[in-house]
């Protein structure tokens, strides 16, 4: 998903006018985010890349901190255990579930 | 820190990480074991759309580790982003007579049939995080304002680019509600910023 995620970005910069390398060895090491910035810079030297992201996972936060993602949204798991304890008070207690 | 009314949050910078749910009520603390048979537990499907993503692995540990809590067995079952393997696992749950459903809706609009079959079960179903929508009756949804989650996402571009700025959207899965609400967030707001702001390209990324 992430391969093919950065394939995308790339096949974009390229539509555009930059021409980015792969380097996997680059990607492994330092992640995608920060690849994504490498390879956007041939657009324009004066160019100035941000990469944004969704989920503020604890992977995505430590990008964050790295460099390699300058920010990124926050869906908390919470909804999850409400969705979980909603269903288990409707089954045992009849609870009302609400939309 | 960011913080959205609507839920949603932008972290940026390190020292602004600090994990606030404040916004989020917690359900009331359930009592046990009202209407289950001695010794037998709840079983509750679970279905996150796939598990190549990390959120939604994240989201199956959630769900296990609140079943250790609520004493029930939860049975996680991934789509793989197949919308056909997911509207079986539904039907496969309800032939199984599990005791609930909590799914991730692959699709906003193909797993409908699947839901309604649920439904007529009378099984009872909640979604998270991504919702369905056409069911015969309304199934409950337990997530965020993915709308707002775009908008949020296309504010920070507009803060850090008050000149303007060319943007490559990389969305998500196509047909999923999280994707189309997050794109209509981004569009939204960029459209309302002024043609400065342009979108030079758009892909799934799935």
């Amino acid at each position: 998903m992430r391969d093919q995620g950065l394939t995308i970005t790339q096949n974009m910069l390229t539509s555009l006018g930059s021409a980015p390398e792969r380097d996997h060895r680059f990607e492994r090491r330092h992640g995608i985010g920060r690849f994504l910035k490498r390879c956007s810079r041939p657009v324009s030297q004066k160019t100035r890349v941000i990469v944004l992201g969704c989920d503020l996972t604890p992977e995505a936060l430590a990008k964050i901190r790295d460099g390699a993602l300058d920010g990124s949204v926050e869906f908390p798991l919470k909804q999850v255990t409400m969705a979980i304890d909603a269903i288990v008070g409707h089954i045992r207690e009849n609870k009302p579930v609400g939309r | 820190m960011f913080r959205h009314p609507k839920l949603c949050r932008f972290s940026r910078t390190t020292h602004e990480k600090e994990l606030s749910l404040a916004a989020l009520a917690l359900a009331a603390v359930l009592s046990p074991a009202f209407g289950e048979d001695a010794g037998k537990k709840l079983r509750i499907v679970f279905c996150p759309p796939n598990m190549k993503h990390s959120w939604n692995v994240a989201a199956a540990r959630a769900a296990e580790t609140d079943a250790k809590k609520l004493d029930i067995e939860i049975i996680v079952q991934t789509a793989k982003a197949i919308h056909q393997k997911q509207s079986s696992d539904l039907r496969n749950a309800v032939n199984q007579g599990v005791d609930g459903i909590v799914l991730g809706a692959n699709d906003i609009h193909a797993l409908v049939p699947a839901v309604n079959d649920v439904i007529a079960s009378g099984i009872p179903i909640v979604t998270f995080d991504r919702y369905v929508e056409g069911t015969t009756k309304k199934v409950p949804f337990f997530g965020l304002d993915n709308v707002a989650g775009g908008a949020l996402l296309a504010k920070y571009v507009i803060d850090k680019f008050p000149n303007g700025a060319k943007i490559l959207f990389l969305t998500g899965q196509p047909g999923s509600s999280p994707a189309i609400d997050r794109a209509k967030g981004v569009h939204d707001t960029l459209k309302a910023a002024g043609d400065k702001y342009q979108i030079v390209a758009e892909q799934t990324g799935n």
